[in-house]
């Protein structure tokens, strides 16, 4: 009990001290991961591929912890893509009951999301009730892509965008990198700074395409649920070491897309075209999520 | 209470900041002494691209693949000119490994005015196979069979192998679909297309690169690897290699005295295989859109890379699978 107790604090301590070590330098505002290996990972040990998905799940939550130490403010997970339903029905209904289950666990934890002040977002209406229980932290954000491919969310970005062209709220001209970027699932923050896929395979998997480019990227080749505090660590590391040349790459890329000031009326159409998205988003919502219970209503009221 | 652990928090960031400089330090000398161990191997030589690279038989090969130039620390002359040898190498490497449509994509700008230098350069070598090269916008700036360069018609072979290298301009980026946003936009506003029903085919037609070549559509279905005339103009096609049904016409060499609007555009495949080279493994801005399945490869700075590096890239490659999702 004892031995158990004092390799728990140790490993608290190590944790610390590598936060610590870490944060001596620029940290990423937006890490995403791409979770790959769960299956894998499962027939390398004889067990079921649930059992992988499963274990795949608790390493999230370990991994969203050491994010909370060293400070980074966004995390994007990618749970499951479009293209994961051409799986077995098996497998497909198990990961997405996995999900609902983990999200509404979520939603239950409130004290983990209030401590650390985290706003839950997703890209597929499957957990609008822990984005409703946490929709007023600033903190930290924690975006989860179920169902979700890039093309498919940059294809609804421009759908937004006409949309708002054949109403009048915006002009074709108004279309600027900014605005592409705001219209998309990960806003407000979509750059992506630090990318990571795990299992070794080198490509994006139709993730984040828009938000990654001139991003660090670190292809690992450990199988998700072996995900450790030292992958990470070396991961920052990398993007540490990389900062100077990402930063000079962005400025570049930036410049290309930069647009003559634009005046106040565009400014006034594109603010009213964003409030319009919101707005959208948080009535889908309040559409979805169950009713609240009385803890949680007593929990947002507290915070207002 | 707050105050205390920020104060602890503080103290020990400053007792631990020589453990961060250390543990940099380490990582630099452990990369330099890499470099000084693989610095004994062959230098990037690639001399004859008719027997295709040994490493990778038998496995997948990029019938596009992606040179994205990365490094911002090198704007002097001296320094372009010494890398666009490398660059040269790097080309024929990528032809020599299977590849056959190669795109060059420069992120900081450099190669922009030294473009014309590279294209010269470029006009001289023999890469084995009949070579196009492709400018601004998709132009065709001429053709290269035996080390010769020429511009005008070019009358293929029928079922003659070639090869085309694209040089994509810094707006080949997220700007190119920022433009293909604004033109549907535009059609919506126009009512030429409800809103609704834009869907993923249309954003890929606005996407394709548009090439004042002729007043005839230039590509149809055929066979692979051959070349086409239609109505005395001859248009290049380009394999490609994870289609093998269908055939990308890449634009037209022969603009007839009467051309007047283009109605052709270059179908540009989606590159396979992307090498970044530069200081840091970072992704290219290059066409979101087009790099769902692109496999990335760190390739090190330029000025550095080795054969050895660039077949490890091509083994990598070739042992990896696409399971698209399953």
């Amino acid at each position: 009990m004892m031995k158990k107790g004092v390799v728990r604090w140790s490993k608290r301590l190590a944790r610390f001290l590598v936060s610590r070590v870490l944060r001596c330098g620029p940290i990423p505002k937006h890490v995403a991961f791409i979770m790959d290996g769960n299956r894998r990972w499962a027939e390398r040990r004889r067990m079921m591929r649930q059992e992988g998905h499963a274990y795949g799940f608790l390493q999230l939550k370990e991994c969203l912890k050491w994010c909370l130490d060293l400070g980074i403010k966004v995390v994007t997970v990618y749970a499951f893509s479009l293209e994961n339903f051409k799986r077995s029905a098996v497998e497909v209904e198990t990961i997405m009951k996995l999900a609902e289950e983990k999200l509404n666990e979520l939603a239950e934890e409130r004290g983990f999301l209030d401590r650390h002040g985290i706003k839950v977002q997703h890209v597929k209406a499957a957990a609008c009730r822990a984005m409703k229980v946490s929709e007023h932290h600033e903190q930290a954000v924690l975006n989860i892509c179920i169902a979700y491919t890039s093309r498919e969310e940059m294809l609804r970005a421009v759908a937004n965008m006409a949309e708002a062209v054949e109403d009048g709220t915006l002009k074709p001209d108004d279309v600027t990198d900014e605005l592409f970027s705001e219209s998309l699932y990960t806003r407000p923050v979509s750059q992506v700074d630090l990318l990571v896929r795990t299992s070794g395979e080198t490509r994006l998997s139709d993730f984040l395409l828009w938000q990654s480019a001139c991003a660090c990227v670190q292809f690992q080749p450990v199988l998700w649920p072996d995900f450790s505090l030292w992958h990470l660590a070396s991961a920052i590391l990398q993007y540490q070491r990389s900062f100077s040349d990402l930063q000079a790459t962005r400025r570049r890329s930036e410049l290309n897309g930069r647009e003559q000031e634009e005046d106040r009326s565009v400014s006034v159409r594109k603010a009213e075209y964003l409030k319009r998205l919101e707005d959208r988003r948080k009535s889908f919502i309040l559409r979805h999520a169950p009713p609240m219970t009385a803890g949680e209503q007593h929990g947002s009221k507290e915070h207002e | 209470m707050k105050s205390i652990k920020s104060l602890l928090c503080w103290v020990t960031s400053l007792a631990l900041y020589p453990v961060w400089v250390a543990v940099h330090v380490i990582f630099e000398l452990q990369k330099r002494a890499m470099f000084l161990r693989s610095a004994k191997g062959p230098f990037l030589q690639v001399t004859s691209t008719s027997s295709s690279c040994d490493v990778g038989k038998g496995g997948r090969t990029a019938g596009h693949v992606l040179l994205a130039l990365n490094d911002a620390s090198f704007t002097l002359p001296r320094h372009v000119e010494h890398e666009m040898v490398k660059l040269k190498s790097c080309i024929r490497w990528a032809f020599a490994s299977g590849a056959r449509i190669i795109s060059v994509y420069n992120m900081h700008g450099w190669l922009e005015g030294a473009k014309e230098s590279l294209m010269t350069a470029l006009q001289e070598e023999d890469f084995g196979i009949t070579t196009v090269l492709i400018g601004e916008n998709g132009r065709p700036v001429g053709w290269i069979r035996g080390g010769t360069f020429r511009e005008g018609r070019w009358d293929a072979k029928n079922g003659e192998e070639c090869g085309a290298i694209f040089f994509d301009d810094l707006d080949s980026g997220k700007q190119r679909l920022i433009q293909c946003a604004r033109e549907l936009c535009q059609d919506v506003k126009e009512s030429k297309e409800p809103c609704q029903r834009i869907n993923a085919g249309d954003i890929e037609e606005h996407l394709h690169k548009k090439s004042r070549c002729c007043n005839q559509k230039c590509f149809a279905q055929i066979s692979l690897r051959t070349s086409l005339s239609l109505d005395g103009h001859t248009c290049l096609l380009v394999e490609h290699t994870s289609d093998k049904n269908s055939a990308s016409a890449v634009g037209c060499l022969d603009t007839p005295p009467s051309a007047t609007s283009c109605s052709c555009s270059v179908r540009l495949p989606e590159p396979e295989m992307a090498i970044s080279f530069g200081p840091a493994f970072i992704l290219p801005d290059y066409n979101p859109w087009q790099t769902r399945l692109t496999e990335f490869f760190e390739g090190g700075e330029l000025k550095r890379v080795k054969l050895a590096d660039l077949e490890a890239i091509l083994l990598r490659f070739s042992s990896s699978e696409v399971r698209v999702g399953k």
